[in-house]
């Protein structure tokens, strides 16, 4: 261990005295506080801490990952190319010991600047609103939907098997299957049947009534609010693209007849207008949680409107509420960034095992990249020919696959919106990223250094 | 290095320095063959800001990655809901693309639409800011860096005439008045004794210097700048000298509902006295008139110039002197959906031998769909009135609530009128449209279908209004142009089905509540002094209450009460309606008392026996 540990101390100094490095470190110093008080956003407080922080901490993390690509290469390739490894190796050293040692000493300065880059941004967005002229009702919105955590809880996808089963059949006996479903397979009759009856049972007709409960929900503060962020779709759009909506938020379950109610909980009833197949979100005290964490949302349809409305699946409806504060979710943004410079600094220790310093920069940076934006790239094979999306979608998805989802996993994402970033979900990343695809990256970079020809000229 | 090496290095700088050389001095005479050529549509970009033109050049390759980059951001934002950084990526992407007139287009549509109703319409000022940030995108940045771009100006119209002159969004009024409340300081001027409907105000502000330095070489003005400079440092500097003295005027002034913003003010009290040491003066005078030209021009972008010409060719008539045209309402944003809409027809006509796009075809659409607006809607009618101090909310409620006031809040309403004195500028303008599309069929339909309707909803208008002469105008020139059954028929008959056909399918319910609905709003009209159209609105009731009285017979008649009755009703409802501001509820009955004693007296008497049909009917009881 002392030998890694010697090896890691001997790298950060290197590091450190790289110039790439300290135009970084210089860069993200000017540049996070500039952008802190000149950073707009939509003019709100909330827009303007929104702006920064998304910013701000993505600027930290892309500079980082490249400090880090480059500094992890760097160390690795720069004693192959002076020919220092030849008095390293010579020493009573392992080849690992010197792999891990130097990813070690990335790792570590890695920690020391995402510290203090991370602090600065957590600083600046605390002293924004203080600096910042904004109403009463910003600072509130600012507290209710930035500075703060949200859980996020969605309707369960309903078990619809037996009715698509029953509705198959039904068709199939009165040969109605090819006429509306032709050409299909019975998976994707099925897979089409299946997403007709769920979003049956999410759309309300003039004059009908939906609900939906939730249970196990526990905010952090009964004197917050919770919203309710949902999305309406239509089936005949109005005019002016536009509904109403009835909301009805608390537990339903005490007007039942026969209930018995210890303690009554407040209900919450709203009548508003929104637009459709946007995102809005609705506010209602904590306090209509009942105490068993029981919480059902009701949705009524009035008469005012004159066509059927939907709440899509995926995104139609969820409740968010605190349940935790904004400086431990931000802590937990800064834990997934350090798991992403784990990886890339695997990641470079590999590509500088076995490739010259140029070639494993680009090597890396194709994967960081397109690691950045595989979700996007995915997506966008839905708007191409059918043949062309066919082709993309078995050969380079699935290699896209295999990279790093960097763009799945942004932090900034969580702390923009204000949902919570579970220890869960942290958990999750840092097992993907870091347990098994860094880990395997460090195995192939361990055993290529440990046998490679070292006096062998790499070009 | 060897001499041989050194040598074709040498050459080949040279070489390399010459070419380039070479190649610049090319430049311009490529640049005019392109624009010779017609190969691109706008100028080449020349005195652009610094960070447009580092932005568009120094990235060099790299701009387009950026560029995709920077719309994938805008593009995952949108899908999640998220708009704090739409107008910061929107003004990167345009600065990335500036010629590139479709990203201008679709993020000005983006927030002016699309961002705006997604806040709730209980927060009308957020909403406000969005729409304000889509046509402000355009009108000053995408326009002057796309000038030939028809479908900027196309757009622009678009988001005046249909998101702001509209009905549909929830919060159109409140655009409305801050809209008018913006501009309107700018198109009076009170030291002139020169009004927005004068016409001398419009030539004066074509007439003053365009710039700074010619102003403040007048002698006159130049006394009334240095005291101005003397009194307050906010007026040191030249290029905000303009914009303080507007703000200094409008806190230093008067406000309808009496007092001024003194107290509140930034400026210091010299700055005030200068202004009221000054007032009636030449200097202030001339400065004035000047200062608002300046900020029309610079800040609205609104060559005073063209805004006489387009008040001359499509303002309303006079009826006194139909030859005469007045000044368009510029607080209304149909006027300004007209004037860019013109701008770009403009544009589009400096190429004679162009074949017509459907952007054009749309622009000439939109400025008879702005004149169709102004009929309908053009009067604007901004209502001042005291509202009473909002109550402390008690409770955890007290954290979510502003400041309680303790004094009565100035409340001001915005409502629009019809005006019919525009019809002659539609129908003007339908007119030279018809010849443009000349032999295409298609399209000219499609304009004559829209005259054809507006022509129609013309002629009741003018017919309920009282002005019989111009409806039978209108009507004769409906039946030449158009041929059809439904016109065969004399003026009187075709109003009467007009109306009859707009009641079909209203049941006696129906009915009751409709001529008490009409009569409400001729008690608004009324109060607000428009009698022609409270006229229209009463006759048209009493009408309705003839044609229903005959149709539904004996049997149902007893269930229509009479319209004496249908009046009073009307009236109570008007006076508790919350819908109309107190001050002009409070102005009817002033009106009716002064000026209407026999309908005084008939509502008195109706209560009256009301009043006796309740008492006689609780002793039943």
């Amino acid at each position: 261990m002392r030998r890694i540990w010697a090896v890691a101390t001997n790298t950060i100094r290197q590091a450190l005295r790289m110039k790439v490095a300290a135009i970084f470190i210089v860069l993200l110093l000017v540049l996070l506080p500039v952008m802190g008080f000149t950073a707009t956003g939509d003019g709100t407080l909330k827009g303007r801490l929104q702006t920064f922080v998304s910013y701000g901490l993505s600027l930290t993390s892309m500079l980082l990952s490249l400090l880090t690509i480059i500094v992890s290469i760097y160390a690795i390739t720069s004693d192959l190319e002076h020919r220092q490894i030849y008095t390293v190796v010579t020493k009573p050293i392992r080849r690992y010991q010197i792999v891990l040692g130097k990813i070690l000493g990335v790792v570590m300065l890695d920690v020391a600047l995402l510290v203090l880059f991370a602090g600065i941004v957590y600083s600046v967005t605390s002293l924004i609103p203080q600096f910042m002229k904004a109403s009463d009702q910003e600072r509130q919105a600012a507290r209710n939907e930035f500075y703060t955590a949200r859980a996020s809880l969605v309707p369960p996808v309903l078990d619809v098997q037996k009715d698509v089963e029953a509705l198959y059949t039904r068709l199939l006996r009165n040969d109605q299957l090819d006429l509306i479903y032709p050409n299909m397979t019975r998976d994707e009759i099925f897979k089409q049947l299946t997403n007709r009856l769920r979003l049956e049972k999410r759309a309300a007709t003039v004059g009908q009534m939906l609900v939906w409960e939730f249970h196990n929900v526990r905010p952090l503060d009964p004197n917050q609010s919770l919203f309710v962020r949902f999305k309406y779709d239509v089936s005949v759009t109005p005019p002016d693209e536009q509904v109403y909506g009835d909301w009805h938020i608390g537990d339903q379950r005490q007007f039942l007849p026969g209930a018995r109610v210890q303690h009554y909980t407040r209900t919450v009833r709203q009548t508003r207008k929104d637009a459709v197949r946007k995102f809005h979100e609705l506010e209602a005290p904590a306090s209509v949680v009942a105490k068993d964490g029981y919480l059902a949302v009701g949705f009524f349809n009035p008469p005012l409107n004159e066509t059927v409305v939907l709440f899509p699946l995926e995104d139609g409806l969820e409740v968010l509420y605190k349940a935790d504060t904004f400086t431990g979710n931000f802590l937990r943004a800064v834990l997934l960034i350090l798991c992403r410079l784990v990886f890339l600094a695997c990641l470079g220790a590999l590509a500088a095992s076995f490739l010259s310093f140029p070639v494993a920069i680009l090597f890396c940076l194709v994967i960081f990249f397109t690691g950045s934006t595989s979700g996007f790239i995915v997506d966008s094979f839905g708007y191409m020919s059918e043949t062309t999306n066919r082709i993309y979608t078995y050969t380079i998805q699935g290699i896209i696959q295999l990279l790093p989802q960097f763009d799945k996993y942004s932090p900034t994402t969580y702390l923009v919106s204000a949902r919570l970033m579970t220890w869960g979900f942290l958990g999750k990343v840092a097992l993907i990223m870091v347990i098994v695809q860094a880990s395997l990256l460090l195995a192939f970079a361990l055993i290529i250094f440990s046998f490679r020809e070292l006096a062998k000229v790499v070009v | 290095m060897r001499t041989r090496d050194s040598v074709i290095l040498l050459v080949g700088l040279v070489a390399a320095v010459g070419l380039l050389v070479a190649a610049d001095a090319q430049l311009d005479h490529i640049n005019d063959q392109r624009e010779t050529l017609k190969l691109v549509i706008n100028p080449v970009l020349e005195n652009a800001p610094p960070s447009l033109a580092f932005a568009t050049v120094a990235m060099g390759a790299f701009r387009g990655l950026v560029v995709d980059i920077l719309w994938m951001r805008a593009d995952k934002l949108k899908e999640e809901g998220q708009f704090f950084d739409a107008r910061q990526l929107a003004e990167w992407i345009t600065k990335l693309q500036p010629r590139f007139a479709a990203v201008w287009e679709f993020h000005a549509w983006n927030m002016a639409y699309n961002i705006s109703v997604a806040i709730p319409a209980t927060q009308p000022e957020q909403r406000w800011r969005w729409v304000k940030n889509g046509y402000e995108l355009l009108r000053d940045e995408g326009i002057p860096l796309n000038p030939k771009s028809i479908q900027l100006y196309r757009e622009l119209a678009r988001i005046f005439q249909h998101k702001m002159g509209g009905v549909s969004d929830d919060a159109q009024k409140y655009y409305k008045l801050q809209f008018a409340e913006e501009i309107g300081p700018l198109l009076e001027s009170p030291d002139n004794g020169l009004s927005r409907r004068d016409e001398a105000y419009y030539e004066a502000l074509t007439r003053t210097p365009t710039e700074w330095a010619q102003i403040a070489k007048d002698p006159n003005v130049a006394t009334l700048i240095q005291a101005l400079r003397a009194a307050d440092r906010n007026f040191s500097s030249d290029e905000d000298f303009v914009r303080n003295y507007l703000t200094l005027r409008q806190e230093g002034d008067p406000r309808p509902a009496g007092g001024d913003n003194r107290a509140s003010s930034k400026f210091k009290p010299a700055a005030f006295e200068v202004l009221d040491a000054y007032r009636g003066t030449e200097a202030l005078k001339r400065f004035d008139v000047f200062a608002k030209a300046y900020q029309l021009r610079t800040v609205w972008k609104l060559d005073p110039a063209l805004m006489q010409e387009v008040s001359r060719t499509y303002g309303p008539i006079d009826f006194q002197d139909p030859n005469r045209h007045l000044p368009l309402d510029w607080r209304h944003p149909d006027s300004h959906a007209i004037y860019w809409a013109l701008k770009g027809l403009d544009i589009a006509r400096q190429q004679q031998d162009r074949e017509i796009e459907v952007h054009e075809v749309n622009t000439d659409r939109m400025v008879l769909h702005s004149l169709q607006n102004l009929f309908r809607y053009g009067r604007i009618m901004i209502l001042h009135s005291a509202q009473a101090p909002e109550p402390p909310v008690q409770g955890p409620a007290a954290a979510y609530q502003q400041s309680p006031d303790r004094y009565p809040r100035l409340q001001k309403d915005v409502y629009l009128g019809p005006d019919p004195r525009i019809f002659h500028s539609y129908e003007k303008a339908f007119r030279e449209i018809f010849v443009k599309y000349g032999q295409d069929r298609g399209r000219n339909e499609s304009f004559s279908n829209g005259h054809r309707n507006m022509l129609k909803n013309a002629v009741l208008v003018f017919y309920q209004a009282g002005l019989r002469g111009e409806a039978q105008k209108i009507y004769s020139n409906l039946r030449t142009r158009y041929p059809l059954d439904e016109f065969k028929v004399s003026l009187d008959q075709f109003a009467r089905n007009r109306i009859i056909e707009e009641l079909d399918g209203f049941g006696i319910h129906d009915a009751s509540e409709q001529i008490v609905s009409l009569l409400i709003n001729a008690y608004g009209l009324y109060a607000m002094r428009d009698d022609n159209a409270a006229a229209a609105n009463e006759q048209l009731a009493q009408q309705l209450w003839d044609h229903y009285f005959t149709l539904f017979g004996d049997s149902e008649r007893i269930d229509l009460p009479p319209m004496r009755v249908l009046r009073y009703f009307a009236l109570g409802q008007f006076l508790n309606s919350e819908a109309y501001p107190v001050s002009l509820r409070q102005a009817l009955l002033t009106r009716i008392e002064l000026e209407k004693p026999e309908l005084l007296k008939e509502l008195k008497q109706t209560e009256a026996e009301l009043q006796q049909q309740i008492e006689r009917l609780q002793k039943t009881q």
